[in-house]
């Protein structure tokens, strides 16, 4: 449907008002809400990922896509309850307790909504326990964390030790990522994966959810 | 321990870094001298790598460590005759702090934190550092008869400034890394001002440090950059707000072609070569995805200290470490100008076994026939 290929392209372009004007349009036209998002603005948001994690793009391009997308996503959301659209599922990110840096963190929460994913971003510096309040709050079955620094990776161990004395180990995956860690790390740590880039970060999330 | 024959490895070392590293020296030269940081995992001591710590204490651990490199390596790498700390000058002020921010302290790493969250609190901010007297902000009371001091009593002078952070890391964090790159696109103007008030308060903190240091840019020439988030823009954003700072502070520091230009990124910024090209950098510590061929396309004379992944290097991972610096030998034996370092910053951790092994794959593969 051309409308819903606008919508993609328009996202690609970072053209959020106009991204935000088709939905409307298409909601109008009474185009299926879930056929808008997935045909729509997640097809734009896939795109533009897929050209991140190959070069072909860079930053500014996936923020103004975000940027784009969130607008389209004001215009859509409040249809999902009556449609019966659903977030592909809901995922806690943050960066862990004594790192301050929040750009790798931003980046993966975009990639995640972008494949269909709600965020809950518990911003920098989060102590182990308010993941696993959070995760527990607002049911999360991701929890991603981000660590830049060497210090500060074994605060992402004291996370996962933190879900198991909370007895919801079972009940979350956990996701790690930043510039230090490694595969390694996060098989040592007893994390279930490590993404190296934020779009294989989006990609894992749904391949931990079967997706 | 790896089988190296030192006293040659020195020895063509020495020779190796004439010419910016372009000499055709018997063997490539080696950049890696280790940090401060590194002696509390090399001597099993706790410690703090990014605090400052009590002199005595510093000068213990060096020379500890000097004398475990000396077995090693056969080299005293780091300091270890310090001045006593009253030969300091009290602190000047910084860019960040010109800027509104402050520099704290957050588990016992530095940050800059951010001072505007809006376009109109950025345009108020660059309205006040316009009309600041930088002179007066940057220099604290007690400056005069503490420079007067030192100066008497061990004969030094304050030092000249030449190098800072680089203009798209401080805008970072002056305003968040998102906004700046929504400021670049929305706000075009209001951006170029911003990058042009950056250029004029570098040129300006320069110019007063060079007034108190006695010096001036014809005299001490060169400046350096560290700028890790210029991989966040696109190269037309880094063109319209990074770059041009580049330029024309080198245009006043380093206006000829051997004066020191010199980029430290160490993160994926090869998509900014071709633009760094324009800049004529001649010094450059990119990322450990940034390798020679591709650097070396952009920037025909820069001295390129890398490839080795710090990290890497930070695990001691043998094979890894083997297989990037025999890459990087060869490289260097075909492009040239090339010193063997870390993509980025050593970190604690990073061993002087370690080092004696890029030594010897150094001796192994970077040799000319």
């Amino acid at each position: 449907m051309q409308i819903l290929a606008d919508i993609s392209s328009k996202l690609q372009a970072g053209k959020a008002k106009e991204v935000q004007e088709l939905v409307q349009q298409a909601l109008d036209q009474q185009v299926p809400v879930r056929d808008i998002l997935e045909q729509g603005l997640l097809d734009g948001m896939g795109i533009i990922g897929a050209k991140f994690k190959n070069d072909e793009v860079f930053v500014p391009e996936v923020l103004i896509a975000a940027r784009a997308m969130n607008r389209g996503m004001e215009v859509l959301k409040p249809y999902f309850a009556e449609s019966g659209v659903e977030a592909r599922g809901r995922v806690c990110i943050g960066t862990v307790q004594g790192d301050l840096h929040d750009i790798g963190k931003n980046l993966v929460k975009m990639m995640m909504e972008g494949k269909g994913f709600e965020v809950i971003d518990l911003g920098t510096d989060v102590p182990a326990e308010a993941f696993v309040k959070a995760a527990a709050e607002h049911g999360c079955a991701i929890v991603c964390l981000s660590a830049l620094l060497t210090t500060t990776m074994p605060a992402m161990r004291q996370v996962v030790e933190a879900f198991e004395a909370a007895g919801t180990r079972d009940q979350v995956k956990i996701m790690v990522g930043g510039a230090p860690v490694t595969d390694e790390f996060c098989a040592q740590i007893g994390a279930d994966a490590y993404a190296a880039d934020a779009a294989s970060a989006a990609d894992k999330a749904l391949a931990l959810l079967g997706g | 321990m790896h089988e190296l024959d030192m006293e040659q490895f020195w020895r063509d070392d020495a020779l190796a870094h004439e010419g910016n590293c372009f000499n055709q020296a018997p063997q490539v030269p080696l950049g890696i001298l280790m940090s401060d940081e590194c002696v509390f995992a090399e001597l099993d001591e706790p410690g703090t790598p990014w605090m400052p710590i009590p002199l005595s204490r510093r000068r213990e651990l060096n020379r500890r460590y000097n004398d475990k490199a000396e077995r090693l390596v056969g080299r005293r790498l780091l300091q270890e005759d310090f001045l006593p700390d009253d030969a300091n000058l009290p602190g000047v002020r910084r860019i960040g702090e010109v800027f509104g921010g402050q520099y704290i302290y957050h588990n016992e790493t530095e940050w800059l934190t951010q001072s505007v969250r809006s376009f109109r609190e950025l345009e108020a901010l660059l309205d006040w550092v316009e009309r600041m007297d930088i002179r007066a902000f940057m220099l604290p009371g007690n400056w005069e008869a503490e420079k007067r001091r030192v100066h008497e009593r061990y004969g030094l002078r304050p030092q000249p400034l030449r190098h800072i952070r680089g203009p798209v890391t401080l805008a970072c964090s002056i305003m968040g890394a998102e906004d700046l790159i929504f400021l670049i696109l929305d706000a075009p103007d209001l951006a170029r001002r911003f990058s042009d008030t950056i250029t004029r308060v570098i040129l300006q903190m320069a110019a007063v440090m060079d007034e108190e240091a006695g010096t001036s840019a014809a005299l001490t020439r060169g400046f350096s950059f560290a700028d890790d988030n210029c991989c966040l823009l696109s190269p037309p954003l880094y063109e319209l707000f990074g770059l041009p700072v580049l330029q024309r502070v080198f245009s006043v520091y380093s206006p000829d072609e051997d004066d020191m230009r010199y980029q430290h990124s160490d993160s994926a910024m090869g998509h900014l070569l071709p633009l760094l090209g324009q800049a004529r950098l001649n010094g450059v510590n990119f990322g450990p995805t940034v390798l020679v061929p591709e650097i070396r396309q952009h920037l025909p004379k820069a001295r390129i200290d890398g490839c080795l992944a710090p990290l890497v290097f930070m695990r001691n991972d043998r094979e890894e470490i083997i297989r990037q610096v025999t890459r990087d030998c060869q490289h260097a034996l075909v492009y040239n100008g090339v010193n063997i370092a870390t993509a980025g910053s050593i970190n604690n951790g990073s061993s002087l076994d370690s080092l004696r092994l890029v030594m010897q794959v150094i001796q192994n593969h970077g040799r000319r026939a």
